[in-house]
């Protein structure tokens, strides 16, 4: 390397960071000599795998098994929550109840040395069992002897990972100590094996020499760079830089598909502006995946703009070799690289990724820093002293430029959110009064004050003065350690303006921009996702519906482009309070009233322009924390209490995925299926009553003759649907629902089903199955099989329907062709494909053997409507009603998933059968819903009991898919102009249609009398020339 | 202008197109209590009509809509097939005409000609005041004996409708004559 200054391994080079670690424990490698994980005397006093210190036990239960293992303290699986770069989850210091819970009052003792440090911070990940300790006391010691108590973490823990963090900067006699103890105190165990996890111990600091120095910039890629400034030019090749939010970092590789391509790719940041600021010193976290023969070059540049990356703009900053690096997949640092510090203006720097060809080297960003000489005079503390602007707090990117800074504040309230318990934020709003804004579009005017039970208390309106420290708070700028804070007049709203917010926005800078400030909805926003409504108080609103991308275009690159567009248009509506099951909850549709069955929030409905909040940046998106009551517009999307058919037909058949109907209950003891599986539905009487009482209103409200059932229990004597039927039976004027009865199917807990009214479609033969015995690439190993039945009308027409439910898209083990391709079709689409392909060549056998050829797929394909599964239904002929019956517009959906929606749930008619279909369409009871909406008694996500007013017995969020019904005109005497079905087409049945063209709304293709492809009032005088007398007369 | 004062308001403008419906008064001059008769027409014709659809807008309060005809531009003698939907309350008329397929073209050509009535409205004016009659963009067009579109334009109607004449008081005479003598003896 030609230009490095400084290189040095991370155990040797933690100076530039503001918080700096000082001791590390991963707990990765807790290995035995046995080949086992756990602990022995001989781990202890354990060594840290980053950093200096011990980690030992007190007062703890020593018993060993027989091979010398401590028996109550195990290493069970950790988390890659608080490790360091280059750690995996691995294991964790798992300390149980032992035997007659004697580890109550056990201890974990942390020994660090602090010299050369302050503002010690300790922090770890936690989880635990209901019967571990619940109770974890923190203190402190000099000595190892006398503990001062510093913290209670009271509780049992979860049974999933969280970070625990306890900042220690206000213990000044901790700074610069030989020796420095924290301990951990573990009490209230139940139960011998009841546990409490410890992963990922780190204990940080602050170089005390560089303790004023200020951060420019500071990114882990914990998230998005993409969206936080960073951007990729690719000079050649076609391989990216590659986010990756598990390890937090960016990387890049050239090896594709078994060999290195030529690549010249730039990882470009944001700007810095290096013109506010002196002794400006960058550190940079680089590991290498895999040693080729290329280095990973950096660079700088002041010209750049943006617009185009021509190399000749930038200047090598120097260029790191694989041989800089001892081990693979572990960050080095480097630093110092003062020159820039000489530069003017703004300064971009890149990372250049160049391979020619041999073997192409891999490299990971994992840290970046930007330090430099605080450039905050000090100040009195007085009411209109000088102050710092918000402006020159917030800078114009993403973060603020003078982190770790102590400033001084003078600007109006704008929202006030100190409450500190229930879920308040303890802080408020403050913004700059117009007259002093910078007139700099980029730069925020607003900021959210944390000031955690200062004291005293601030109105809207107030002008605050306020002392603190500038933070970064999961990538919101706020102040922080408020130590002054003082009220130099009031009323004074009026001096400030809000922002205003539209969507889409063209980029997020535009969104943090305003971070912080006053802002009011322009427009009429779509609620697109009410998924975290009760559990979070919030709700997703975009500019019109958004759809998942390969419900609307094609995998790939249309797909990564329409992912790009939908994130540019959403943003999170919040009621100001953090938590979960915050109440009171989230205002429903009425606008007074807390959201309840009958007082929702649908996705569809129209959030009314006008709403004020102020723009927060929290949980890894940005939000508006509303401070007027939100007002929906409901009809744009309101319940109906059936589908809205424009069209009858003779026949009805619909699929409903009903999320699992089970009579053997979850419960513990119970099993499900062939295979003996979990059961998954209701756990009670009570529960399957309630399950029932929802359903069964909505299938009546169907008014489908056959039925596609999806997630049925998978019983041995369908008694299920047995139980199903009878409900049915007993809630309708014409007892005649039965079922197709076929036992077990497949192995899942769970199968496809068919129910239908006997008095209006009969059984024609015998059903069906397609599993992996009849065609392999039908893998039912862990996909429930197809069910295919023929059903005979009254008029005696006959059609076959097959109801399917492909594999989920959820990952678990897939690999190879079936992981993630990335293109937007998720996991497992290979799988989906292939089934889809046999399914057809099984269709093609007459699998029923119905002697015709009209046949109706309809189920859940865990496939959006463009998705490979999808493509090959239709390259088959096969057509997909919905989407026909939509004008051929694929905007339609049966589910919803992070504010997205599209299809899962489809019908698609063989081409013979598709000329007889009148109409297709999903009724949105469901997927437009609040989930906690529905039958279960069980205590809402995060443990509160759910209030009774959150269930009512209606169809609304009966299940998490939206059933899709079919209209089909089966028998041959039908004449689509025959509108009044009166036998006869004539001026009656003109003006039924021109009443319905006036009316408005979607109508058949069947209506097309002029063959042009859409139906409208041309069509009125093609029809004309279908009357059955001439000038259309009407017969006596 | 003394009693009436009539605008024709273009609120689309027909200069690009072929085909331009509008209504048209039979007087310059309406009070309260008037008869109208206004007839919706078509103008700029290059072929042959063959339907059109149009729904016009007025203020109930100020017109009362009495009767309606079809003109007889798209029956070749036996007859078009006509719909009309009148809504007193929300004060909205709907005339939709369709010539039939076997209808004999150079019949209605002769008929039509560039421009003809499509069909006449009778109102009553009930309430003086500044008021427009629109066409509704969402139900309005034409289409040629072909069954195409014919680009086509409306132009939407104001009116002014003037107060009723009410005869001057007596006691406004006694009044003018007072103030007469009052100016003499000075």
């Amino acid at each position: 390397m030609k230009q490095l200054l400084a290189l040095v391994l991370l155990l040797c080079t933690f100076g530039l960071w503001a918080q700096t670690p000082i001791a590390y424990w991963s707990q990765n490698f807790n290995e035995l000599p046995d080949g086992s994980f756990g602990f022995s005397p001989d781990t202890f006093p354990q060594q840290p795998d980053i950093g200096a210190g011990t980690i030992y036990l007190t007062n703890f239960n020593q018993d060993t098994d027989n091979n010398g293992t401590y028996i109550t303290i195990q290493s069970f699986a950790g988390s890659t929550i608080n490790a360091l770069p280059g750690y995996i989850a691995g294991g964790s210091l798992s300390v149980q109840g032992g035997p007659g819970t004697s580890n109550n009052g056990a201890a974990i003792v942390i020994q660090i040395n602090s010299e050369g440090y302050q503002d010690l911070q300790l922090s770890w990940a936690q989880r635990g069992t209901a019967t571990g300790f619940n109770e974890r006391r923190i203190s402190w010691s000099l000595d190892g002897e006398n503990f001062t108590e510093f913290a209670v973490d009271p509780g049992a823990l979860g049974s999933s990972f969280q970070l625990r963090s306890y900042d220690f900067s206000a213990v000044e006699a901790l700074n610069n100590q030989a020796s420095v103890y924290f301990r951990i105190t573990l009490d209230g165990a139940s139960n011998a094996t009841g546990n409490n996890r410890f992963d990922n111990l780190l204990v940080t600091g602050t170089l005390t020499a560089d303790a004023d120095r200020i951060t420019l910039y500071q990114r882990d890629f914990a998230s998005n760079p993409f969206e936080k400034g960073w951007q990729q030019w690719s000079l050649q090749g076609e391989q990216q830089w590659q986010w990756d939010g598990g390890f937090n970092n960016v990387s890049f590789s050239g090896f594709v598909d078994g060999s290195c391509s030529a690549n010249d790719s730039w990882l470009v940041s944001p700007a810095f502006d290096v013109d506010n600021q002196t002794g400006e010193r960058l550190a940079i976290d680089i590991a290498r995946g895999f040693a080729g023969v290329n280095n990973l070059d950096i660079y700088y540049s002041t010209q750049f703009t943006g617009s185009e990356l021509n190399p000749a703009d930038w200047v090598l900053l120097t260029s790191i070799s694989p041989d800089d690096f001892s081990s693979n997949n572990v960050p080095v640092r480097f630093d110092g690289f003062e020159q820039l510090s000489a530069l003017n203006g703004s300064v971009h720097l890149a990372l250049r990724y160049q391979f020619d060809s041999g073997n192409c080297s891999t490299w990971r960003l994992s840290n970046i820093q930007l330090t430099a000489e605080n450039p905050i005079a000090s100040e009195t503390f007085a009411c209109d002293n000088p102050v710092t602007r918000i402006h020159q707090v917030q800078g114009a990117g993403f973060q603020s430029p003078l982190q770790g800074a102590e400033v001084q504040l003078q600007a109006v309230v704008t929202a006030v959110f100190q409450q500190t318990d229930n879920g308040g934020l303890g802080g408020f709003y403050l913004q700059e009064k117009d007259q002093h804004r910078d007139n700099n579009p980029m730069t925020s005017e607003g900021i959210f004050v944390y000031d955690n039970g200062f004291g005293t208390p601030v109105q809207l309106g107030d002008l605050v003065r306020v002392r603190g420290t500038v933070a970064e708070f999961f990538e919101e700028t706020q102040l922080s350690n408020v130590s002054e804070l003082a009220v130099c007049d009031t009323n004074r709203l009026h001096l400030v303006s809000p922002a205003e917010l539209s969507l889409p926005v063209a980029s997020f800078e535009q969104l943090e921009s305003i971070a912080g400030m006053w802002v009011q909805t322009a427009n009429d926003l779509t609620v697109t996702d009410v998924f975290n409504a009760v559990r979070f108080g919030e709700f997703t609103v975009s500019n019109g519906r958004l759809y998942n991308p390969t419900q609307v275009v094609a995998p790939g690159t249309e797909a990564q482009a329409v992912i790009a567009s939908n994130r540019l248009n959403r943003i999170i509506i919040d009621n100001g309070l953090t938590g979960v099951n915050r109440q009171p909850f989230i205002t429903g549709e009425d606008g007074i009233n807390e959201i309840s069955a009958n007082n929702p929030i649908r996705n569809g409905y129209l959030l009314q322009a006008g709403l004020d909040g102020v723009m927060s940046y929290a949980f890894g998106a940005y939000r508006v924390r509303y401070l007027s009551t939100p007002n929906f517009i409901t009809s744009s999307n309101p319940r109906t209490n059936a589908p809205e058919l424009v069209e009858q037909g003779d026949i009805k058949v619909a699929t409903f995925n009903v999320e699992n109907l089970f009579t053997t209950f979850d419960l513990p003891g119970n099993s499900c299926g062939p295979n003996a599986l979990a059961c998954r539905g209701a756990s009670s009487e009570s529960e399957l009553a309630r399950q029932l009482d929802k359903l069964v209103p909505a299938i009546q409200a169907l008014e489908a003759d056959v039925l596609a059932l999806i997630e049925i229990e998978n019983d041995a004597d369908d008694s299920t649907l047995e139980h199903l039927v009878a409900a049915l039976n007993a809630a309708a004027t014409t007892a005649d629902w039965s079922y197709v009865a076929t036992g077990w199917l497949g192995t899942d807990a769970i199968k496809p089903a068919f129910i239908y009214r006997a008095n209006r479609v009969s059984l024609h033969g015998d059903f069906a199955v397609l599993d992996s015995s009849v065609d392999p690439d039908f893998d039912t190993s862990r996909q429930r099989p197809a069910l295919a039945q023929s059903f005979a009308t009254e008029q005696g027409a006959v059609f076959t329907a097959v109801a399917i439910h492909l594999r989920a898209k959820s990952c678990g083990s897939a690999s190879g062709i079936n992981a993630d391709q990335g293109d937007g079709q998720g996991c497992w689409n290979n799988w989906r494909t292939l089934s889809a392909r046999a399914l057809l060549r099984w269709l093609e056998t007459d699998p029923t053997n119905s002697g015709n050829n009209d046949m109706l797929v309809l189920g859940d394909f865990n496939a959006y409507a463009k998705e490979d599964p999808l493509a090959a239904m239709e390259a088959a002929g096969f057509v997909n009603l919905a989407v026909q019956s939509n004008d051929n517009d694929y905007r339609v959906y049966s589910y919803t998933f992070m504010g997205e929606s599209g299809s899962l749930d489809h019908a698609f008619a063989s081409p013979s059968l598709a000329t007889k279909v009148l109409q297709a369409k999903s009724w949105h009871i469901n997927s437009d819903e609040i989930p906690a909406f529905n039958y279960s008694e069980g205590p809402l996500q995060g443990g509160l009991v759910k209030p009774d007013n959150f269930y009512q017995a209606d169809p609304f969020r009966t299940s998490d898919h939206d059933p899709l019904v079919i209209a089909l005109q089966l028998s041959s005497s039908f004449h689509p102009a025959d509108l009044n079905q009166d036998g006869v087409v004539d001026q009656h049945d003109i003006q039924l249609f021109q009443q319905r063209l006036r009316q408005g709304g979607e109508l058949p293709l069947t209506l097309d009398f002029n063959g042009d492809g859409v139906v409208n009032q041309l069509d009125v005088r093609a029809m004309m020339a279908l009357c059955d007398l001439p000038r259309c007369a009407v017969a006596n | 202008m003394k009693a009436l004062f009539l605008t024709f308001c273009l609120v689309m403008s027909g200069l690009s197109h072929a085909a331009l419906i509008q209504l048209q008064p039979d007087q310059n001059e309406y009070r309260v209590g008037d008869s109208i008769q206004l007839s919706m027409t078509i103008s700029g014709l290059s072929e042959t009509l063959g339907a059109f659809w149009s729904e016009v807008f007025y203020q109930p309060s100020a017109f009362l809509l009495q009767s309606w005809q079809f003109g007889n531009g798209l029956d070749d003698g036996f007859g078009s097939l006509q719909f009309a939907d009148h809504d007193a309350v929300v004060g909205s008329i709907t005339l939709d005409d369709y010539a039939f397929w076997d209808a004999d073209e150079s019949i209605l050509a002769a008929q039509q000609g560039t421009g003809f009535v499509l069909a006449q409205l009778n109102f009553i004016a009930l309430e003086a005041g500044d008021f427009l009659l629109s066409f509704n963009p969402g139900w309005f067009g034409v289409e040629n004996f072909a069954g195409t579109f014919i680009d086509a334009s409306f132009a939407d109607l104001s009116l002014r409708i003037q107060p009723t004449q009410v005869p001057v008081p007596a006691t406004a005479f006694l009044l003018l004559a007072g103030l007469g003598l009052l100016y003499r003896r000075r």
